[in-house]
């Protein structure tokens, strides 16, 4: 089975499993539109899985995916979103930007690399700082520092 | 026309013209920046306009909306990436001219281009916009209804790669718009987690289906951007350029009605409008043969075509809440956040924000083209800033942007939640575009779908309500139309691409 054919299957499952919790539902007119959108979209769901099964588009070549630097992208900002209400916007903000071009650009990292790093982290947190805090004065998430 | 002239003056207030040209320099850099699309720089800008008067946030994001469809040419030309996708089809002649050292005038060509195409494109909007409104008044729920289907499908068949993949995008985003409480009926739907309770707002919805998959697609590659051009900035050429530009009549015309006729397309843009415009130029060209080589009228023809459709891309957009590209889907949501309802009763109940940000519009492609030239000289620096701290700025601005809307923490980890379920999608080849207008125009549709359904059981029944009548049966037709074309292209590209695989086998 080709990748559009898994991915009509997978659509056409989720479409099924929504259908199932609207049964329910307390009031029944609430799930009439939801419905008539879950029918519409199983049926185009096995449509695409009919077509891909059908008629199989021919395979292009794919370059390896970077799961590390994705991956690891994707775990910095769940620390990011675990940390902004324990230290504040700001200050998660500054971690979070100097985690980033430190872990991710582990291969640039020199002790000269690392200080203009520094003080890149700290000029943006402090522009932040300043254009919503001070100018803006509008509410950011805040934690036990700030 | 006079109403467009009695508003244009507050377009000049102090505050106004700030704001537009701080948006416009803004959006250039955003669009210079290869890896930053249009639509996500407007969509991470909506949560600021909170904190503006409704005028002056839509003057901001109409600034920044004109100026990164045209900056999206310096990394086009300088560096062959598209800055976005409405730029492809500059580079074509625009790089070219770049590596035989002509990249200055290159630019230069790319801002007055703009700017002539982008006026073209205001004046048919400021024109046709108001009498369309006007039209809209004769639509009842379904035939509501059915616009709001017929944009989904629209953007559906000419964003995404497969027409199916683009339908299912959209009605994924109808069920994104409904989670939450029923608006008529106060029953929770989809409520899987406490921070559903009050279903998926449109700003961080817009936010994390642009921007977090941006900022996942920066990992991917580590772009070392490296130009094959060498820069020199020369004095005393512009002039000589805008002479030189104005003198082709035939690309400039041609881009700026190609441009201004997709733009009122709902779901075409930009990308389209330059390629198509960019071909047709060629074709009646006495020496086609030069296009791809360095031809000033190919980036004439590109340049004056997407952003003659900026203006036209707004006409089906503030008359019938169908937009007209994936920016305008966006722009929608800031109509939407700032109280506003496409229809008649902007021009009537709002005209004064309305007219201010058409008319900013306009000064807008101004400003663009001044700006534009101006940054010309120092535009090689624009596109040095790297991927790591471009998807760090990106993200810390995303959180601000999302949080700031309610301040709440749960808007947050729905925006993250949307954006990496995007991302994975984005893989297997679905576009944000559908899933966005679906959340946009849920509300919409389901409210009329319910209206519409409540008459039709007290009178003709479902069916014969939502299907007959003349603008019923018209809107149909559309939707099925643009289905239609979008199932034909997609079944000739099957076709080309099973030909193509076929004499490949046979060579090898």
């Amino acid at each position: 089975m080709n990748r559009d054919a898994i991915v009509g299957l997978v659509c056409l499952v989720m479409s099924a499993v929504l259908y199932a919790t609207l049964g329910h539902i307390e009031e029944p007119r609430a799930a009439v539109f939801p419905r008539t959108i879950i029918i519409a979209m199983g049926a185009l769901s096995a449509l695409m899985l009919l077509q891909h099964l059908l008629f199989p588009k021919p395979k292009a070549k794919q370059s390896p995916f970077p799961w590390i630097r994705v991956g690891g992208l994707f775990v910095i900002i769940i620390a990011y979103l675990a940390l902004l209400e324990v230290v504040g916007f700001y200050l998660a903000s500054f971690l979070f930007f100097m985690a980033v071009v430190c872990i991710m650009g582990f291969k640039r990292l020199t002790v000269k690399q690392t200080i203009t790093w520094l003080l890149g982290s700290v000029i943006f947190t402090a522009i932040l700082f300043v254009l919503f805090s001070v100018l803006l004065e509008v509410q950011t998430p805040r934690g036990l520092l700030i | 026309m006079v109403d467009f002239l009695t508003y244009f003056p507050q377009a000049l207030t102090p505050i106004n013209l700030l704001v537009l040209v701080l948006g416009v320099i803004g959006g250039l850099f955003l669009g210079a920046t290869p890896g930053l699309s249009p639509t996500m720089a407007v969509a991470l800008l909506v949560p600021f306009t909170f904190h503006m008067e409704p005028a002056t946030g839509l003057v901001l994001l109409g600034a920044v909306y004109t100026a990164t469809v045209a900056g999206g040419a310096i990394s086009a030309i300088l560096i062959n990436i598209p800055g976005a996708p409405a730029n492809i089809a500059t580079l074509l002649d625009g790089h070219p001219m770049a590596k035989q050292g002509q990249a200055q005038k290159a630019l230069y060509y790319c801002f007055i281009s703009s700017l002539v195409g982008g006026l073209f494109g205001m004046v048919i909007m400021i024109f046709f916009t108001p009498p369309l409104a006007e039209i809209s008044m004769e639509f009842g729920p379904s035939e509501m209804f059915w616009i709001a289907v017929f944009g989904i499908s629209v953007m559906a068949g000419l964003t995404s790669g497969s027409v199916l993949k683009g339908l299912i995008g959209g009605m994924f985003g109808l069920l994104v718009s409904v989670i939450g409480y029923s608006p008529m009926l106060a029953t929770p739907r989809f409520v899987f987690h406490d921070v559903l309770t009050g279903g998926v707002a449109i700003v961080p919805a817009l936010i994390g289906l642009f921007a977090i998959p941006q900022v996942f697609s920066l990992m991917e590659t580590s772009h070392k951007l490296t130009s094959d051009v060498e820069f020199k900035p020369q004095k005393g050429i512009l002039l000589k350029t805008i002479k030189e530009n104005l003198s082709h009549v035939k690309a400039l015309s041609i881009g700026s009605v190609v441009g201004s006729i997709i733009g009122v397309i709902p779901g075409a843009g930009g990308q389209v409008a330059g390629l198509i415009a960019y071909d047709q130029v060629r074709k009646f060209s006495k020496n086609p043969m030069s296009f791809g080589t360095g031809n000033p009228e190919g980036v004439a023809a590109a340049e004056s075509a997407n952003n003659a459709m900026v203006g036209p891309s707004l006409i089906p957009l503030l008359t019938l809440s169908v937009p007209g590209s994936p920016t305008a889907a966006v722009l929608l949501g800031g109509l939407l956040i700032h109280g506003l309802f496409p229809g008649p009763d902007l021009f009537r109940s709002h005209a004064d924000v309305t007219y201010t940000f058409i008319a900013s519009l306009v000064l807008a492609q101004f400003a663009m083209c001044i700006f534009g030239i101006l940054m010309a000289r120092y535009s090689h620096s624009v596109m040095k800033v790297p991927d790591l701290e471009m998807a760090a700025a990106v993200t810390v601005l995303a959180v601000f942007g999302t949080y700031s809307v309610q301040n709440s923490f749960d808007d947050v980890i729905v925006m993250f939640s949307l954006g990496t379920l995007m991302y994975i999608g984005r893989k297997v080849g679905f576009s944000a575009a559908p899933v966005v207008l679906g959340i946009i125009l849920g509300a919409i549709a389901e409210d009329n779908f319910l209206k519409g359904k409540l008459i039709a059981d007290t009178d003709v029944g479902v069916m014969h309500y939502f299907f007959t009548g003349s603008l019923n049966l018209i809107i149909i037709a559309l939707c099925a139309a643009s289905v239609g074309y979008s199932v034909f292209s997609e079944a000739r590209q099957y076709k080309k691409a099973k030909a193509q695989a076929l004499a490949k086998e046979a060579g090898s």
